[in-house]
């Protein structure tokens, strides 16, 4: 694969949550707005691209037996330096993230790149897998938040700044915010990119 | 949620059914997908993953009270606590590859996978931020894993029907399985009221 | 049998150097943005202050029977009202209410942010909007109720509980405000 198909692959054929479905409980649980779904996106795609170049960086130097470990250390550093940043940088967007930043350390698409590409590719590789990767998880959370914060609640709300507001009239659906929500707009979400990739052959 | 002055009772329905892991709190929904299409699976996992947070959350809880806290090394606290998990999913994967081999094997890739499952890291993290006593994370971090268990063979049950019902072809697979996970999402939520809670 | 000796402490080396590093790459993080994060709270509690009671130039802790208020002095130093805290338990948890009381007793202003509660989204949350907490304004003793509990305040729809825990909580705190005040001031 050349270097921009595997940055492609991340966005649709592969989209770690609509084709790999991995990450799936950050992905559903934060995408109640557009604002924190893209927050947690951004968060993890930087855990994501910062430990696949630095696995990638290792590799060489990094004893097969104990390469879990390795990256479990590496991972979760680079989880909890986003958790204090985000924590000073904006309050409100930890608050609503709660117990989800630190479980980006549990994400599978990050443990998964790791083993399945970072450790066996050279560092401007793993850093466009990671890219790539990162932007289809950051991509399909932000429009699952989206659409679930347009029916539930009557806004889209990105990077705290209301980008839409149905006003006063509209009347939201409260389940799509609710748990049984996400689980349908995903399920929805899922068939809608089975079809566009068909299409497209 | 949860606070330490609730009855054991009530932790534990609040951790099974108002709350359900999956359902509710959005956790272990990987394992929750991949492991439920079988119900022997199913049972397997449950119990592995119980057999796990309960270990987990109790080891967490003693190491954040009596190292991590008086040495004021709260910020090391992601890093131990999932070291703590995946050192102990390593010793269940050599226990039962030896003592219980058929399981091992039918269980395959997902047995490693406990580590990467939020739930168990999720619970040993909750019952720092909730403050629990000791007693009462132990209730906690059993019954959460059982709220787990009966989801997932609830699901494993329905599961096997789907598949021999007649569904539109682009929604066969997942898409009708996440549409189901939110009918049962919906009939969770219907004991969102109950004592209060 | 040396070589497997020799094998174990090498990988041991390795994974101590990473954890050191590690630790203290952490370490360095979390003693910047603690800083941040203690001035953020500290700027989040000034401004609440400063909305409950807006004519106030300085404000003082003081503590009785190890109850916190915070009294509020104008430019003049004349007492201008006396701020307490509540923090019922709502819904999904503690909601940490700021209440403000004028010199005739009634509730000056109430403020909950975002962050002082963790209710529904889309609807107890809408306790931390001025529709619903400029109802307190100018209130007293069992006003400070639900309509429903025969009081004066409009519950938000559909998020009854979290409306009761916020009119409950600010009652209670001023009832306990009142009495210390009479008898201290």
């Amino acid at each position: 694969m050349n270097r921009w198909q595997v940055f492609i692959n991340g966005i649709m054929k592969e989209n770690p949550v609509l084709v790999l479905l991995i990450g799936l409980c950050p992905t559903l649980a934060t995408s109640s707005s557009a604002n924190d779904g893209f927050g947690m996106g951004v968060a993890a795609t930087f855990v994501l691209i910062a430990s696949n170049i630095l696995i990638s960086a290792v590799r060489k130097w990094t004893p097969d037996q104990i390469r879990i470990p390795i990256f479990i250390i590496i991972i979760s550093t680079f989880v909890t330096i986003v958790d204090y940043t985000m924590h000073a940088a904006d309050p409100v967007l930890y608050a609503n993230l709660g117990v989800f930043v630190p479980l980006i350390v549990v994400n599978c698409i990050i443990l998964g790149r790791a083993e399945a590409y970072a450790y066996k590719n050279d560092v401007l590789s793993s850093t466009l897998d990671g890219i790539g990767m990162g932007l289809g998880f950051t991509l399909t959370i932000t429009v699952l938040g989206a659409i679930r914060e347009i029916i539930g609640n009557g806004t889209v709300t990105i990077l705290n700044y209301e980008l839409i507001n149905l006003g006063e009239g509209f009347k939201p659906a409260l389940v799509f915010i609710m748990p049984p929500g996400a689980f349908l707009v995903m399920g929805l979400l899922i068939a809608t990119n089975r079809l566009l990739i068909r299409k497209r052959g | 949620m949860i606070s330490n002055d609730m009855a054991w009772y009530m932790i534990i329905i609040s951790a099974v059914l108002i709350n359900n892991i999956i359902l509710i709190r959005f956790l272990a929904l990987c394992s929750f997908f991949g492991v439920s299409n079988k119900l022997e699976t199913s049972i397997g996992m449950g119990m592995a993953v119980i057999f796990v947070i309960v270990i987990a959350a109790t080891a967490s809880w003693l190491i954040w009270h009596y190292l991590l806290l008086p040495l004021k090394l709260e910020f090391l606290r992601t890093a131990a606590f999932i070291l703590v998990i995946a050192g102990l999913v390593q010793f269940l994967e050599m226990y039962m590859r030896k003592a219980m081999p058929a399981l091992y094997h039918a269980m395959g890739i997902y047995l490693p996978l406990i580590t990467t499952n939020c739930a168990v890291l999720a619970v040993a993290l909750l019952v720092i931020d909730y403050n629990l006593g000791f007693i009462n994370t132990l209730i906690y971090s059993v019954s959460v894993p059982v709220g787990y268990t009966l989801s997932i063979i609830l699901f494993a049950g329905i599961r096997e029907r789907i598949d021999i019902a007649p569904i539109p072809k682009f929604l066969k697979g997942y898409p009708i399985i996440f549409i189901t996970a939110s009918m049962m999402s919906m009939a969770f939520l219907g004991f969102s009221h109950l004592f209060g809670l | 049998m040396l070589d497997i000796i020799k094998n174990s402490l090498k990988m041991g080396m390795v994974l101590l150097v990473i954890c050191v590093i590690a630790a203290a790459a952490l370490a360095q993080v979390y003693s910047v943005t603690s800083v941040i994060i203690k001035k953020n709270d500290e700027e989040a509690e000034k401004k609440k202050r400063q909305v409950v009671l807006p004519q106030a130039a300085r404000f003082e802790e003081k503590d009785i029977e190890g109850r916190k208020y915070i009294i509020g002095y104008d430019a003049e130093d004349k007492m201008i009202g006396g701020i307490f805290k509540a923090a019922p338990k709502g819904y999904g948890g503690p909601i940490n209410i700021t209440a403000g009381v004028a010199p005739d007793n009634s509730i000056a202003a109430v403020v909950i942010t975002k962050l002082d509660q963790t209710e529904t989204p889309g609807l107890g949350t809408n306790i931390t909007k001025p529709k619903f907490l400029d109802q307190f304004k100018g209130k007293k003793g069992s006003e400070l109720k639900l309509k429903k509990d025969s009081g004066t305040i409009d519950a938000i729809t559909a998020a009854t509980i979290s409306s009761r825990a916020v009119a409950n909580g600010v009652r209670n705190g001023w009832e306990q405000y009142t009495k210390d005040a009479g008898e201290k001031r």
